[in-house]
């Protein structure tokens, strides 16, 4: 297996482990969250500002990470989970565009543009460079692995029938004696968490990042992972990341074949690209590749008029 | 601290045509529609290639990008939401982000991703009551004023204007009353085009022109109509102007570099304690 | 007596669901008619269908000998009929004054005297005409929504639950007004809860249930037959 093939699959799986996450917030519970990014660079940076600053081994950066994605995602939907899905849409967008400001604002801490080196990697004495990449790629894969058991765990069991009671109707959630408040806290916290892990994987494996990695854009590919896989689907998104992947690298290629145009114009025509996709894969076939199986669509993409 | 203020009176006064477009939009249409700081974008560009490739004065640039920028979220419409009027508000916004990437991209595929800036004669800044302040800012508080004057005068005493608030009021009923709703969103589109464009012209005179200009610009727009409560172009107005002032102040207080979290910070804060904006009455639930 | 409105065969609904299923009816020049039934017969639906808001799947609806089944709402209420819905009926945002010249958009002449007339039935709506509707009380609420319907000079008016959420005294002075303003020549076509005060007024009445009609006659017969007294009007002989 090629150096590159390695790499691609090591970011399909930060992608899966997003889209995941982002699958327990909206697909199975109906929370909006645009601010991926934000909670994907806070982890990346939490991890390794500990793990250069404080000389925290790996283990502990990255479990440092989902913990601060346990705070902030609790802390966030305290303040904006109870507000309507597009006010929440603008709110979680809102609170990535902080993150990284304070990550580009701050370089006593974070260096600023000039990104944060990390050095810290496990184990990496015991291979060699490609052995490594490996390596690495069984981590990432293991957490994928994890992640989806929790995922599909929280969706089949009672929890999961509450989450989808919240999606459809709080109101009646609230009436049958289950607080959906809480639950929805809950549930945002632990996709938060596990965005976090992400980020702190990110981190160790780039070992050099820097604001620009978290744009908003970061938030479109997962949500688009979701979207094309089939929102509340778990298997979907994981095919769902893999397609998104696929288009970000496939056109990358379409570089060598087509001389006339730059760089600067190619990376501009795949984002083109992607947005067309986007658009038309929620105008013709809005329940995705694998629709969410036996429960109704969630709310995002349900048909429903205005008044 | 009139320095200050008037800085802020500027910003609201960028940032206020954008947002009684967005607050119009949302209020017929029912989603917030993120390509709205990408369209000023376009109007900024489209101002400059009029300006600076062939010569045109400012002003013939301005009118030229809004007649352009309104077509073009006009046709947005026809093209891309027209056909999805019934999906729900959240696959919406999904389809105006991606809307937004591809027009910022279009963008960038024409200019490059360089800096830019219009040509305009060099003007000393004047000094008045303690506030300096340069004749193109005047001339940019005055030309949003009067826009907005038109705007409440469309609004108060045309007929379209009527429909127009009727419709964003009760879609249903308006239609139930004779109202053509399919035509008040077209000439709602082509209003906020209008509307968009010409703050895409500030925009680019006060800052700089570059692909990401309007991105930048669309936390404090909705930060300004979520103030305003949806819906309510007058309330878009005042928010304008408070979002304006409170970035300024948080610039001269703490790091101007964060003023873009203000809106961030003022929506959340808002939705948090009223959550139907600062005018807004609360909706009745069904 | 021609027929100022015919629905025959119309099936309709939201979704992939018909809620309507295989309705036919009509309502003459100068008729009340009353639509009663229980809860989820599709009452609602059918009025939303008649008045152009619920797409029609099946069928045909004609107002005054043309076609409105492929019409949109606005259409419909330019065709000369006006549909008071039962919720979210008034403009909230707006005045009083401003509803009631949204009533007549579609601009017939006698604007004046109509507005005339309508402060004339809802003398509280006069002294109000700058308030903003949302802040009004349920009741005059309705008057502004039946007022603005008024303003159009409509020739049939359908009504979803006109005395919904009114005192008693209330619902009394609002059947009195639905009698004028058909005195006047106004068909009216209404669906309502208090079933037998309605069909009291009433010439016909139609009862509907799991989106079909399962009686049409008189009002009177209706009011008189032992089965739907007993399953429709909740009366115990």
């Amino acid at each position: 297996m090629s150096a590159y093939l390695i790499s691609i699959a090591t970011f399909v799986g930060f992608y899966m482990i997003l889209a995941l996450a982002l699958n327990l917030q909206w697909g199975l519970t109906g929370m909006v969250n645009f601010g991926i990014a934000g909670f994907f660079g806070m982890g990346a940076y939490t991890s390794g500002l500990l793990t250069v600053y404080v000389g925290f081994p790996f283990l502990a950066g990255v479990a440092s990470a989902g913990l601060m994605g346990l705070v902030a995602g609790a802390f966030l939907s305290m303040l904006s989970v109870r507000l309507r899905g597009d006010y929440l849409a603008i709110v979680t967008l809102g609170f990535a565009e902080i993150v990284r400001l304070f990550l580009l604002n701050e370089d006593w801490l974070t260096r600023g543009p000039r990104g944060l080196s990390i050095d810290v990697r496990p184990m990496s004495e015991s291979f060699d460079r490609n052995e490594y990449g490996i390596f690495y790629l069984g981590i990432v894969a293991l957490t994928v692995l994890i992640v989806y058991f929790i995922v599909e765990k929280m969706r089949r069991a009672p929890y999961g029938r509450v989450m989808r009671a919240i999606r459809e109707d709080d109101v009646v959630t609230e009436t049958l004696g289950k607080n959906a408040f809480f639950y929805r806290v809950q549930v945002f916290s632990i996709g938060s968490m596990f965005m976090c892990i992400a980020g702190a994987l990110y981190a160790h494996y780039v070992q050099s990042i820097s604001p620009d990695h978290f744009v908003p854009m970061v938030a479109i590919f997962i949500w688009m992972s979701v979207i094309v896989g089939g929102a509340g689907n778990n298997n979907g998104l994981l095919i769902g990341a893999g397609v998104v992947m696929l288009i970000l690298e496939g056109s990358r290629f379409l570089g060598d074949f087509v001389s006339f145009v730059d760089a600067e114009s190619l990376s501009a025509i795949r984002i083109i690209f992607i947005g067309v996709l986007l658009i038309l894969v929620i105008r013709f076939r809005p329940q995705g590749l694998l629709p969410e199986p036996k429960f109704q669509a969630p709310v995002g993409i349900k048909t429903t008029r205005v008044n | 601290m009139g320095q200050i203020l008037f800085y802020g009176l500027m910003d609201g006064a960028i940032i206020a045509l954008p947002a009684i477009a967005f607050t119009m939009l949302f209020g017929i249409l029912r989603f917030p529609n993120f390509a709205v700081g990408t369209f000023m974008t376009v109007g900024a560009f489209i101002a400059l290639t009029l300006n600076v490739t062939f010569g045109a004065p400012i002003w013939v640039a301005a009118i030229g990008a809004m007649a352009f920028t309104s077509v073009a979220m006009w046709l947005s419409d026809v093209i891309i939401f027209k056909a999805m009027r019934e999906s729900h508000s959240i696959s919406l916004l999904i389809v105006s982000i991606a809307l937004s990437m591809i027009v910022e991209n279009i963008i960038r595929l024409f200019y490059g991703n360089d800096v830019r800036g219009f040509e305009l004669p060099l003007e000393r800044p004047i000094k008045f009551a303690g506030i300096k302040f340069t004749p193109d800012q005047l001339w940019i508080i005055g030309t949003a004023i009067v826009a907005m004057l038109l705007v409440h005068a469309l609004l108060k005493y045309t007929r379209l204007g009527k429909a127009m608030r009727a419709t964003s009021d009760n879609f249903a009923l308006a239609e139930v009353r004779g109202i053509n709703t399919n035509r008040v969103i077209g000439a709602t589109w082509l209003l906020g085009g209008a509307l968009i464009g010409l703050a895409g012209v500030f925009a680019g005179v006060d800052l700089v022109i570059e692909p990401q200009l309007g991105w930048s610009l669309t936390i404090p727009v909705f930060a300004a109509a979520i103030l305003g409560g949806i819906g309510s172009p007058y309330g878009a107005m005042v928010g304008a102007v408070l979002v304006g002032i409170a970035e300024e102040l948080t610039g001269h207080f703490f790091e101007p570099s964060y003023k873009v979290g203000v809106g961030f910070v003022i929506i959340t804060l808002l939705l948090f304690f009223r959550p139907h904006g600062l005018f807004g009455q609360p909706e009745i639930k069904k | 007596m021609s027929s100022i409105l015919r629905v025959e065969g119309v099936f309709s609904g939201y979704g992939g669901n018909d809620i309507i299923k295989g309705v036919d009816m009509h309502v003459d020049e100068g008729e009340i008619v009353t639509v009663i039934g229980p809860n989820g017969a599709g009452k609602s639906t059918l009025i939303k269908t008649i008045a152009g808001l619920v797409k029609v799947r099946e069928g045909s609806i004609h107002l005054h000998n043309k076609p409105t089944a492929d019409l949109r709402a606005s259409d419909v209420a330019h065709l000369g009929m006006s549909y008071v819905p039962q919720e979210g009926n008034v403009f909230r945002k707006l005045s009083v004054q401003e509803n009631l010249d949204l009533g007549d958009w579609i601009s017939k002449p006698g604007k004046k005297a109509r507005l005339e007339k309508v402060y004339e039935l809802f003398p509280p709506l006069k002294e109000r005409r700058n308030a903003t509707a949302g802040n009004l009380s349920g009741g005059q609420r309705q008057m502004v929504a039946l007022g603005m319907a008024l303003m159009a000079d409509p020739n049939i008016l359908l009504l979803d639950e006109p005395s919904a959420g009114l005192s008693p005294k209330l619902v009394e002075e609002m059947f009195q007004i639905i009698c004028d303003v058909n005195s006047d020549g106004v068909a009216i076509y209404m669906v309502e809860q208090n079933a037998i005060q309605a069909l009291k007024m009433s010439h016909r009445g139609y009862v509907l249930a799991g989106g079909q009609v399962k009686l049409a006659d008189t009002a009177e017969a209706l009011l008189n037959d032992t089965e739907v007294r007993h399953l429709y009007l909740g009366v115990t002989d």
